[in-house]
């Protein structure tokens, strides 16, 4: 059985591709794994029984392996997204970045196939510990520092996440990952139910994702920016649809995602505050509940993951090319990377929902879903993140990095499997812009949505042809500056260098003076201690030991004398001792 | 081009209201530009006034 689920389990696959990944660098085969483990994992999904690997560990119920439709829609896009960041870093020779990447594809694809609530977390914390290394193996300052936060900040979530599971296992013993009706929710449901919104990067809980994702590198950000917060949609998904928390908060983070991108500077950043803008339509989507927001969280997740890739690929091939990704410090770049600049403005508008791209036929159905619930508060906030959405990454990024004022940045286009990587992405969008069967046949509840209606075509051109307008109109007030934002983790990271201040000043003065106290004072009373000690030792212990060890010999001496070797003094010996002996039994 | 959108809107046919904001004519026109505009000058504003700091502010 263990070597069936071997074989039939993509994670183990790639697990053991990253294992392996030395020696394939070393045999100079590792460009061709790259591309073939994803393929294989590919056909590895879709054979997929619908529940293996079960088995008994420690006396828990795992299960390693349950798949149905709502698993192999993000199964499906969870490796086509690790073929396409396998084409994007094919150039890459630093086989630790690889092998960090094929571990967090394993983590995440875990994950999604994990039945119990063991196993995921398992799968959970695989992907936090790789993704890690994928913003340390940048190998800059900023990078050490932004992966230790975002490690830290991931532990607390796994943290409330094992809390979860364990408060579970205690009051039911049983731990399969399962819907959670909303009225038999408990506290055990809303401690799992933190740990898996922190991975989605629902504030208060998401500024590890704009302080890390920045710093990642080029290839790692491509990754993470598809993977962590998908999986977490997956796991909501699964386990708390119809919650109206995450209805709420969704909207919100919708919003203040896109607030944060009007105002930042770094493009990364940017992107990375769009990622919490755009899981926030996702997670908004779970929480209404409705089999069409489920449907359209789906949807958005499978569409989302490709246009984001997208643009991360066309930033990222900016900073390789050029080492810079603030805004501030590009501009014109469009004439001497033309082909980055197409496919990022490809997925700039399928971000924004334009149609016949992927955008258009995914985001709507949430926007729809909101409004067949009759939830208008928050469809007016979806689409207030709509407009944020196209004015932030539709406009305002294309224009400052490749038109705007000329920056005179020596570049030019990227590698060939970077712009690769560029294009299968790019395909997609319009794709499943122009073909939304493909996707809405994988989505996991029943229902008909149909995008291209007249009246949908004419919403999204008026919101997105204003937006545009109101952009040229304010396009010198919307320059960024080259300046920062403080956001959530200014509480943490100035927390933090305060209790090193503390560390550094009091604390450490107490430290200086204990020792001194201790030099001074203390040393000298020890040292006459252990002088007293060690005259104790020589004087008492030592003689004790000697007069002992000299009285036995004297009294062996004599118990030798004493012996004369004739039977009857032995016998005569014997008796009276053992009439002593009832004496002094009869005595007592 | 934006008019023709615009001029468009008030022929299109609505499908069953899901909120006020459907029936109205050019009410995604209005809402498209008033929302961009009022986004911009409000999140500028709080950065300018009240999150903004230099780049190398968590180094010292």
């Amino acid at each position: 059985m263990t070597a069936n689920l071997l074989l039939q389990h993509p994670s183990f696959l790639f697990i053991l591709a990253a294992a392996l990944m030395p020696l394939f660098s070393r045999l100079r085969i590792q460009k061709a794994v790259l591309l073939a483990v994803p393929l294989i994992a590919f056909y590895q999904i879709n054979t997929l029984p619908s529940s293996a690997g079960a088995c008994q560990y420690l006396g828990l119920q795992l299960s390693f392996i349950r798949a149905d439709q709502l698993t192999y829609i993000f199964l499906n896009v969870f490796t086509i997204m690790a073929f396409i960041g396998a084409v994007y870093s094919l150039h890459v020779k630093d086989w630790a970045q690889h092998t960090s990447s094929f571990l967090y594809v394993a983590g995440s694809l875990g994950v999604t196939l994990s039945g119990d609530y063991v196993t995921l977390f398992i799968f959970w914390e695989l992907m936090a510990l790789a993704s890690t290394f994928l913003i340390w193996l940048r190998r800059s300052p900023q990078s050490q520092g932004a992966g230790l936060r975002y490690l830290l900040v991931h532990i607390v979530g796994g943290l409330a996440l094992l809390a979860g599971i364990l408060l579970k296992y205690s009051a039911t013993r049983d731990l399969s990952f399962v819907q959670v009706p909303v009225a038999a929710a408990s506290m055990a449901d809303y401690f799992i139910m933190a740990g898996f919104m922190l991975n989605a990067a629902v504030p208060p809980l998401h500024a590890w994702l704009a302080d890390a994702y920045p710093e990642a590198t080029v290839c790692g950000a491509v990754f993470m920016c598809a993977f962590t917060t998908k999986t977490a949609v997956y796991v909501l998904c699964r386990a708390f649809p119809g919650f109206e928390v995450l209805a709420v908060m969704g909207a919100i983070m919708a919003v203040y995602g896109v607030c944060f991108a009007i105002i930042e500077n770094d493009a990364r950043r940017i992107l990375s505050y769009h990622i919490i803008s755009q899981v926030g339509y996702m997670v908004c989507g779970v929480g209404i509940g409705t089999d069409m927001a489920v449907n359209g969280a789906c949807a958005h997740a499978y569409a989302h993951i490709l246009y984001k890739a997208l643009l991360f690929m066309g930033v990222g091939c900016v900073l390789e090319m050029t080492g810079r990704q603030k805004l501030s410090e590009l501009g014109g770049l469009w004439r001497r990377m033309p082909l980055a600049m197409i496919f990022t403005v490809i997925g700039g508008i399928s971000i924004s929902g334009f149609p016949f791209t992927s955008g258009f036929v995914s985001k709507s159905m949430i926007i729809f879903g909101a409004g067949e619930a009759h939830r208008i508060g928050l469809l007016v906030m979806l689409m207030l993140a709509s407009v944020g959405t196209f004015l932030s990454v539709g406009i305002k990024l294309p224009y400052f990095i490749w038109f705007g004022k000329d920056s005179g940045v020596p570049a030019k286009d990227a590698p060939w499997n970077m712009t690769a990587g560029m294009a299968i992405a790019a395909f997609f969008c319009f794709f499943i812009g122009c073909y939304p069967e493909f996707l809405y046949r994988m989505l996991p509840r029943p229902g008909e949505y149909e995008p291209y209606t007249a009246y949908h075509f004419s919403e999204t051109l008026q919101v997105l042809g204003y937006t545009a307008l109101g952009f040229y109109l304010l396009r010198k007030f919307l320059t960024p500056h080259a300046t920062m934002n403080l956001d959530i983790d200014w509480f943490y990271r100035k927390g933090a260098q305060v209790v090193m201040r503390l560390a550094r000043g009091p604390i450490s003065a107490v430290d200086g003076w204990v020792g001194e106290l201790y030099r001074t004072a203390g040393m000298r009373s020890a040292m006459g201690a252990a002088r007293g000690f060690s005259g104790f030792d020589v004087h008492v212990i030592d003689y004790l030991i000697d007069g002992f060890a000299g009285k036995v010999v004297i009294m062996g001496e004599h118990f030798r004398n004493a012996q004369t070797g004739k039977v009857q003094h032995y016998i005569a010996a014997a008796v009276i001792f053992i009439f002593l002996l009832l004496i002094c039994v009869v005595l007592v | 081009m934006l008019a023709v959108i615009s001029i468009a809107d008030i022929f299109v046919p609505r499908h069953e209201a899901h909120f006020f904001g459907d029936p109205i004519r050019l009410f995604w026109t209005a809402f498209g530009l008033g929302c961009c505009l009022a986004m911009s000058f409000i999140c500028k504003w709080i950065s300018k006034h009240m999150i903004a700091r230099s780049e190398d502010y968590y180094d010292g």
